[in-house]
């Protein structure tokens, strides 16, 4: 073998480590115009950070009330640009778990590359919708114990929001501000009601090619019992998973003004 | 020569290439394996979790199981050659009672274990059962977990050394072993008796699971810790009824007591849940008292009022067998038990939200529904598991 050849294998072979090195860690795309989103979850009790374990809220209807603990889920994120398709996140990834009692829960890095350019609008889904809620996909700790019974439709728990109320006879009784599927009977009749609702923030987001955007969303917890129905806990009781109409009047309060951005900024 | 050297320092930086491609993009390290080691096949059943609680650092081997069942059932790991005064894990973790004691053990009278000398331990048992899914932590407080930063157990006798972590189930070899209120022990004399022992051969187990004949502390906790994560219960009638396997048809009762079990007027599985592994993992102060003295409660390591009387939802499967019930084994039977939560909770301002009959003293179950109840938690019992030859003592101990 002539010196020349093996001065241009050498050189190969030492430049080869360096491209592999460079190129492995590369997304999947050839695209380089995209950028990432980090959202993140915080809870709101009239308009400041809620409180937990403490009886200092009164709602709309007078129940003096605590929230102990939050535990929800959101589906379905999309991004929408006028005039394109909605750029909607995996499937496989495309729900959260947010729980008051787990911080790691309350930051949800989104791991697609989302295409850069100025988004109108944002939505997710509260809950699941009926096919993406499906009993046992998850098995694991924690969302495993959001399980929703199987009589009920089965699949998983929209939120639980557990805390106290004081009663008419001023006792201090637990609460589990549950929503999920609600069964209707209606004679021998039994229709199952899907409660998710979609929230859409018609907020403009801009993503740059190759930075973060941190979104900040916030449950104004104080919201599901005020607007467009007062929520009194004497009336509905203290669980309200088997009752329907409960959890209706609930949906419709998520629906109004339950969930909001609270800040956008580049990270 | 020269091009003799220029081939392979071109061939080694080909490799190096192909070295880096492949890994530097890895984001599943594989644990390490002692070498000559088999890796412990876990059984994956339908419906139960797939993430395991295992340390990077003891991954579960055959021969590591193996080493570990020895030590489990073998008393003179308690460093007492004496076969009156040899106490092992097994002495009160019996296998069919699910890894309980049970009320009708003949030495427990009632289900209270004592150790050694005779002090009674501070808490009736929790099972050795499916510990592997649990990642809330261990013990009636959970204070065995992850992040749990503290060394040694002053309640337990156990030194505020490094070693002496409350980490993970490895640790709760150390502290069964120096327990005032279990083996009264420690690592010197446990360490001297193991190696004085001539069948089985613990050097040769120790080496086949860890590479040398060294008997050291840390391999009899971790040895134990992965013999522990294999028992896995998964066999029950109810697990029969969700999988729709042949023996899974529920009768009646059974059906009417599950209906129960997943409604909101008896509301069990809020904490008794999710099926099929039937708790939490967390903890609660389900309304059984209004005066809180035990410093082993939740709030014992918390230091969080809130936890104040909270304990681990205990898991429900083989519940039958693992009376008496409660931290204090204050309920006989499981018809006690439903009453208590029928008829029986007492207020207090720690009461965790989830016990939402508490203003009416409970669930007020029919007599009819409390025996259904109790019909469908006898679904849960595996006997396959409470039989299995794999987690018995050794025939040759």
């Amino acid at each position: 073998m002539k010196r020349k050849h093996l001065y241009y294998i050498a050189f190969i072979a030492i430049l080869l480590p360096v491209i592999f090195l460079l190129n492995s860690c590369k997304p999947d795309n050839d695209e380089i115009y995209y950028g990432k989103v980090i959202l993140k979850f915080e809870h709101k009790i009239d308009d400041t950070a809620a409180v937990f374990n403490v009886m200092k809220y009164v709602n709309e209807a007078g129940n003096q009330y605590e929230i102990s603990n939050i535990q929800w889920f959101i589906s379905d994120l999309t991004f929408y640009k006028k005039g394109q398709t909605p750029f909607v996140v995996k499937k496989i990834t495309n729900c959260h778990y947010i729980d008051s009692d787990l911080p790691s829960t309350q930051t949800w890095e989104i791991p697609d590359d989302i295409p850069e350019g100025i988004y109108d609008s944002m939505s997710f889904i509260f809950g699941f919708t009926p096919s993406e809620n499906i009993s046992f996909m998850f098995v694991n700790p924690p969302e495993d114990a959001m399980w929703w019974p199987e009589n009920l439709g089965g699949g998983y728990h929209y939120m639980k929001m557990n805390g106290f109320w004081m009663d008419s006879v001023g006792f201090k009784r637990g609460f589990g501000f549950h929503l999920g599927i609600g069964r209707v009977i209606n004679g021998t009749d039994t229709t199952l009601v899907h409660n998710y609702f979609k929230v859409n923030f018609k907020t403009p987001i801009t993503l740059y090619t190759n930075k973060v955007k941190e979104i900040t969303i916030a449950m104004h917890i104080d919201e599901w019992f005020k607007n467009p129905h007062k929520w009194d806990f004497n009336y509905w009781g203290p669980a309200i998973m088997n009752n329907e109409d409960a959890m209706r009047t609930a949906k419709e309060n998520g629906e109004v003004g339950v969930f909001k951005i609270a800040s956008i900024k580049d990270l | 020569m020269k091009n003799k050297g220029l081939i392979i320092i071109s061939g080694m930086f080909l490799i190096m290439a192909i070295s880096l491609y492949l890994t530097s993009c890895s984001d599943n390290p594989t644990p390490s394996v002692i070498a000559n080691t088999t890796l412990y096949k876990f059984p994956t059943p339908k419906f139960f979790p797939t993430l395991m609680n295992i340390p990077a650092d003891n991954p579960t081997t055959v021969e590591g199981v193996k080493l570990g069942r020895y030590l489990f059932y073998d008393g003179r790991m308690s460093g007492r050659m004496e076969p009156d005064s040899q106490m092992s894990c097994g002495t009160c973790h019996l296998q069919s009672r699910s890894f309980e004691c049970g009320i009708d053990h003949p030495k427990f009278t009632g289900g209270r274990p004592f150790g050694v000398t005779g002090t009674k331990t501070p808490h009736y048992m929790l099972p050795f059962i499916n510990l592997v899914y649990n990642f809330n932590g261990y013990l009636w407080s959970g204070k065995v977990n992850n992040n749990n930063p503290a060394l040694g157990s002053v309640a337990y006798g156990v030194p505020a050394k490094p070693e002496f972590h409350l980490r993970n189930l490895e640790s709760l070899f150390w502290m069964g072993l120096y327990a005032p209120h279990e083996m009264k022990s420690d690592s010197t004399r446990c360490i001297a008796a193991l190696k004085s022992i001539k069948y089985p051969n613990y050097p040769q187990l120790f080496k086949a699971a860890f590479g040398t004949t060294d008997i050291t502390m840390e391999r009899c906790g971790k040895a134990v810790a992965q013999f522990l994560r294999t028992l896995i219960s998964y066999n029950s009638k109810f697990d029969k009824y969700l999988r729709k396997e042949p023996g899974g048809d529920f009768t009646a009762s059974e059906l009417r007591g599950y209906q129960l079990f997943i409604s909101e007027p008896a509301d069990c599985f809020h904490c008794h849940g999710p099926a099929p592994i039937f708790t939490t993992n967390l903890f609660y102060n389900n309304a059984k008292d209004n005066v809180f003295t035990d410093a082993g409660d939740r709030f014992g390591y918390t230091k969080d009022t809130i936890d104040r009387g909270a304990y681990k939802a205990t898991t429900l499967r083989n519940i039958e067998l693992t009376g008496p019930y409660m931290h204090d084994g204050r309920f006989k039977t499981l018809a006690e038990v439903v009453n208590f939560y029928a008829t029986g909770l007492v207020v207090s301002p720690y009461v965790n939200p989830l016990m939402k009959h508490l203003n009416t003293g409970g669930n007020q179950l029919s007599d009819q529904q409390q025996q259904d109840l109790i019909a469908f938690l006898l679904t849960l019992t595996d006997h396959q598991f409470l039989t299995d030859t794999a987690f018995a003592k050794p025939s040759d101990l």
